[in-house]
This record gives C-alpha cells, structure tokens and sequence, in this order.
C-alpha cells in the first residue's frame, strides 16, 4: 500500500513538474515534451485450478481475478532539432506483483532523413506486438497472442539503426540491433535431484530468467502497394543465458540461439487480419505461429477470433503437455471512441505451456493438471 | 468564337483558382501563401498530412494542421484523401506515437483556427469546410 502510494506521488509530481513545458493531453503538438499514456483493467475467470497466461503475468484463475491493472506513461522530448528522448515507465499489479519499472528508454539521433540511430533500453521493433505491447486500444483482445509472445522482452539494451525507404507507392522499414535483452520470468519444469530413498528423481517447476546477450538482430517490413497490407521477416542470434530460482545466470549453450520470424497484417477501416510464426532455433527449439482476425459491425461494436498454437520441442520436455499449446479464442469488444474499448474474450486453451498451476510438474506427473481449460476475460483498455 | 472560347477558358481557369473546393468537396485544402506549389494528388496530400513526405517541392518543411477528432471537415477529408475514416486515422497515430516513430500534426480545434494558424505559419498546410472565408491563402487543387 505504501508502494502504491508512493507510485502515486511520484507519478503525479512527474506530471506537475513537467506539465507547464508539456503540450496538453489531446493537444497532439509538438513541442519540447509531449506526454501521451495508455492503460487498462482486466478481470479473469479460468474454469479449474490453472492460471492463465503464464507469462507475462497471470490474469486469470479460478478465484476470479480482478486485481490487474496497468498504467504507462509514453514521454517524447525533443531537446533539440534531430534528438529525440523517449521514455515509458509503467505500473503494473497483477497477482503474482505489484511493481514500477521502466520498460524503455532511450536517445534517437536522425542522421539523415529517415535513417535513426537509438540508444539505451530501446523499443524491441521485431514483431507486429512488441512495439505496442501494452497499447489494448491497438487490438482486439485483451492479451497480445498469449503464447506467441509470452517471453517477448518489450526492449533490449543496446544500440538500433532504422531506416525508412520509400519505394514508390512501396515502402520498406529496416531495423538492426545489438545489445542484450532479457526475456519475461517464465517456469522451467526441471529434474531438481534424486529421491535417495525412492531412487526416483525429484521434479519442481522453478521460476527461471532467460537472458539473450551478444544479440545481433535485423528485420525488415514491406509495405505493400495495396493500402493497409504489410509483410514482415526477421532474424536473431544471442548467446542465451539462465538464471534459475534466482541463482546466477550461466550459459546454456556454446550454440547461438537463432529465431526467425515472418508476419503478414492488413488493416482496413473494418478488418484486421494479423498472423506472425516464429521458430526458435538452438538449445530451445520451439515453433509457434497465430492467426488473429477482427471486424467492425458498427463503429462501435467489433467481433474477433484468434487461434494460436505452440510447440516448445527442445530442452526435451519431461511431460508433452506443459510444453505445448492451443487457443481458440473469440471476442466481443465495444470501443466508445478509438482511445477507449470494453473487451470480453473468451478462450479455449488446451495443454499446459500457458495455462497451468504452480507446481504444474509434479501434478501433470501425478495426473492433477487439468489439459484444458476456459478462459474468460473482461476488461478494458484506454489510450491518450 | 476562337476568343469567345478562349475567353471562357480563362474565366474558367480564374474561377476554379478563385473557388472554395473541388467539385464535390466538402472541404478545401489550404496553405501558406507563400507555398511554391498549387496541385496535388490525392496520394500527395495523404503523405503530406500523415508525415510521410516531409518536404514541399521547394525543400521547405510543410507544416500539417489537422482537426479534432469528431469535426465533420475532418470525416469528409479523412474519407477522401486518406480513403479512411477517422478512427482508422487516429489509429494510425497512436501506432506512430507509441512505436516512437511521430507525433500527429499540430490540431486546432476550428476551421477559423486552422485559418489562422496556416496564415501565420510558413510551410503550414491544413483543411477547413468548404465555405469559411479563406483570403491570405493558398487553395491547393486535388487531382
């Protein structure tokens, strides 16, 4: 509560003491600082034990869950002509923390027109959700694609390029980076010892943070004559590190760790059609890819539908289940405006990698951890 | 008759620089006087006021002005030129400002203020109904 409140003071002192060289909220001009934000409220019912997602916070359970919630300040400041300063801090509470971080911050220097150099903890820009990640008013659901980005950092330490060519009526954005990025805290369902009595190994679901290090990164995204329509491709490599129950982080391959990734979005004034797929290449190896799809029926009423799917096939999973993945979800949303929506989704998920309960190892062994579970989701979320 | 024609020609030509709007239009396009350019096409003036182009012909910055979201010039201007309605516009820009990528154009919040901002502003270009009064100013025609 004394966090809270302090949260509350510091933020507010932020806003007053910036507020007489800022532009007003809305005023949408461009001036030495401008301050815009976003947020939201989700309550979460699952229909047994599991929790859902795993990573990055649960949201729901089965004690219907409404303590989660989010605010995030996105500050621009333009100290001088071609720098630009961003920064996005966030409080967050969920049943698993309650916490204030800044998830970005960084420099950007224009070089030449559309060619950006960046600087600090810097906007992951690989993905259709990783820079907009925490925008709801940016999507129809309520959650990014769940297990597509359960880990996905929102940044990464480092430098980045960006550039921005104009091809006729095409356009092409490219990104490189470098630097380090470290990954949501997610359970690693892990052999811990040996029963000395049983002779039987002993098995725990441990909180375990993955570090990327000694990242090399590259993306590319081509807009494509036809309006609204885009295609993305991109490529990693990283050393991958572990941190296990708060231990040390150690190495886990001499191997680099490879992702590759394609996506295809097209948006219009009543659709958008979103897919991405990503396999994982190194100590893990995973594929996963989603569809996601949304219609207008009025200017205020919208209806989608998403399925996602999930294969995490190496470290060699101990049960088939807690490494796989399978959504299907709906839902029924109704924006007030473009920067405000109520959301109410439903989803259908089977096997354990996102919806599972703590020590989920020890009950699929023992053949407690229900396999499917329902999911709903209400909330909403706002934008200035 | 060669004069006659010639003459309606250019009376012609004097009426649609003097006009308020394309034909059709609800709204016109207006810019500092001092802009060295009077036509455009509907792509060129999306990119202008999108922030995809940055630059008038003659390398100056231009300067878009734009109107609340809920303003019926800017329905009618989102729908013709962007080919979007105005949700899908302010979509786009909270993509732009929370990707980091821009910041939406200068708002003001009436035609009268759009008028006056793009009179006093060099390189400003903006849009207003098609009936506000707009001397000082350059129409830009849309092809």
């Amino acid at each position: 509560m004394a966090r809270t409140a302090r949260f509350i003071a510091r933020t507010l002192s932020l806003v007053l003491l910036v507020g007489p060289w800022a532009t007003g909220v809305g005023a949408q001009e461009e001036s030495i600082l401008n301050i815009h934000g976003f947020g939201g409220w989700a309550a979460g019912y699952t229909n047994n034990d599991n929790f859902y997602p795993d990573v990055p916070a649960p949201i729901a359970s089965n004690d219907f869950e409404v303590d989660n919630y989010y605010f995030t300040l996105n500050l621009v400041a333009r100290p001088a002509d071609k720098v630009v300063i961003h920064a996005q801090p966030t409080w967050e509470s969920n049943m698993h923390v309650k916490r204030m971080q800044l998830d970005l911050a960084y420099v950007e220097l224009s070089v030449v027109e559309d060619l950006r150099l960046r600087a600090g903890r810097i906007k992951n820009p690989l993905g259709l959700y990783t820079t907009i990640f925490k925008v709801g008013t940016l999507r129809p659901f309520y959650l990014p694609p769940t297990v597509y980005y359960r880990a996905a950092p929102e940044g990464y330490a480092g430098l980045g390029i960006n550039r921005i060519q104009s091809l006729g009526s095409w356009e092409l954005e490219l990104d490189l980076l470098g630097g380090q990025m470290t990954f949501e805290s997610t359970d690693f369902d892990m052999i811990v010892g040996l029963d000395p009595v049983a002779m039987q190994p002993v098995y725990a679901s441990l909180p375990a943070v993955l570090r990327g290090r000694d990242i090399v990164a590259g993306g590319a995204l081509l807009r494509l004559p036809v309006k609204g329509l885009q295609l993305g491709a991109s490529a990693y490599s990283m050393k991958l590190y572990a941190s296990v129950a708060g231990q040390e982080m150690t190495l886990l391959s001499d191997d680099r760790q490879k992702a590759y990734a394609g996506s295809i979005e097209y948006l219009t004034d009543k659709i958008s059609l979103r897919s991405e797929a990503l396999l994982l290449r190194g100590y893990n190896k995973s594929d996963s890819w989603y569809v996601e799809a949304a219609y207008h029926l009025t200017s205020h009423w919208q209806v989608a539908g998403t399925y996602q799917m999930a294969d995490f096939k190496e470290p060699t999973p101990i049960v088939a289940s807690l490494s796989k993945d399978q959504t299907m979800g709906v839902a029924l949303n109704y924006w007030l405006n473009p920067k405000l929506v109520w959301k109410l989704n439903y989803y259908r998920v089977s096997d354990n990698r996102a919806a599972r309960r703590s020590d989920a190892i020890n009950h699929a062994l023992a053949g407690t951890l229900d396999k499917d579970t329902d999911v709903l989701v209400g909330g909403v979320h706002f934008s200035f | 008759m060669r004069r006659i024609l010639r003459g309606s020609l250019a009376a012609a030509v004097l009426l649609v620089a003097g006009s308020t709007a394309n034909p059709g239009q609800n709204y016109k396009i207006v810019a500092h006087l001092a802009t060295d350019a009077v036509a455009f096409s509907r792509a060129e003036v999306s990119r202008l006021f999108l922030k995809k182009s940055l630059k008038w012909p003659d390398g100056s910055y231009v300067v878009p002005v734009d109107q609340p979201v809920g303003s019926t010039t800017r329905d009618a201007f989102s729908q013709d030129v962007h080919g979007k309605t105005t949700a899908a516009v302010d979509a786009y820009w909270q993509k732009q400002v929370f990707t980091g990528r821009s910041l939406p154009p200068i708002m003001k919040p009436s035609d009268a203020d759009v008028v006056d901002y793009v009179r006093n502003t060099p390189g400003a270009v903006g849009y207003v109904a098609a009936g506000v009064q707009t001397a000082g100013l350059k129409i830009l025609k849309v092809q």
